[in-house]
């Protein structure tokens, strides 16, 4: 095996994240949350567009 | 006192907008033109908002509806588009026809007729805007059009980074920061929301937790922190 592949597979290896409460968890968890605040957002803006939600 | 939050709103992304512009031509790529110009807007917006707090100007107000109710999301938007799109001439294509687009926002703001309505400084601009500027058809639908665009983009694109490098388990420090920038996104553009439900103060909130976020996500995203660690291992094991 060459050098640079060494290195390779051992840089790759130690930037693994470990398994962890808030990484395996919370930050899904987040970006579910995220991601159902941006469809809400979106689908008030299309139902602005199509007249379905009230724009004065 | 809060209609004043607005200047730190401005302090917060002029900062954050010589910090992606100075980036920028370390680097050359147009994601950072891109977004250092949407900051940009979003400072001129926040600034405006912040003017509006203190005196009443026609001018400013049309610079606080194009800015901040128009451009600023779609150009954020556009920087995200060149960041994960591989393809220049699809993007460029996008870039172009934002441009235009954005022209004709500027035309039609600045062309759009005021009324008499008398302008109140201690109440949000975004409360009292409809009663003074009148818009016509194009320049509502333009509005909706260029934040979908915009938000989808940058808050989805956010998104889907972050879910990219926390599915390979790399880069951590990436993956936080992808999570901050789509939650700081996220603030000025459910803004509306705020004020439709009276929250008229959490506006300006939102506005600077927002910029917060987001140019904390950047400076998160943008350091070496873990590209060192293996680096270092290395040496250590050299």
């Amino acid at each position: 095996m060459s050098a640079s592949s060494d290195q390779k597979q051992l840089a790759r290896a130690t930037s693994r994240v470990p398994h962890s409460f808030f990484y395996d968890r919370a930050i899904p968890a987040f970006l579910i949350v995220l991601a159902v605040a941006l469809g809400v957002v979106m689908i008030l803006a299309i139902g602005a567009l199509t007249g379905l939600v009230p724009v004065r | 006192m809060l209609h004043l939050l607005p200047f730190s709103s401005t302090l917060v992304t002029v900062a954050f907008a010589v910090a992606v512009f100075s980036r920028y031509f370390r680097r050359g790529s147009a994601h950072l033109l891109f977004w250092g110009i949407g900051l940009a807007l979003y400072g001129l917006g926040t600034f405006s908002e912040a003017f509006l707090g203190l005196a009443w100007s026609s001018f400013m107000l049309r610079v606080w509806y194009i800015c901040g109710a128009m451009l600023t999301a779609a150009w954020l938007g556009q920087g995200t588009m060149y960041l994960l799109v591989r393809k220049p001439g699809v993007v460029n294509g996008f870039a172009i026809g934002l441009a235009i687009v954005s022209v004709v926002a500027i035309v039609s703001v600045f062309l759009a007729p005021m009324t008499n309505v008398a302008y109140n400084t201690s109440l949000p601009a975004s409360v009292q805007y409809k009663d003074i500027l009148t818009r016509n058809a194009l320049m509502i639908v333009l509005t909706i059009l260029l934040n979908i665009y915009g938000t989808v983009l940058l808050v989805g694109g956010a998104l889907y980074s972050a879910f990219l490098f926390w599915r390979k388990r790399v880069l951590a420090h990436r993956v936080i920061a992808n999570v901050l920038i789509a939650a700081g996104a996220l603030m000025p553009a459910s803004a509306g929301t705020f004020v439709k439900l009276g929250l008229t103060d959490w506006l300006y909130v939102s506005e600077l937790l927002g910029a917060i976020l987001m140019f904390i996500g950047f400076l998160q995203a943008t350091s070496q922190q873990l590209a060192k660690a293996p680096a270092a291992q290395l040496a250590q094991s050299s």
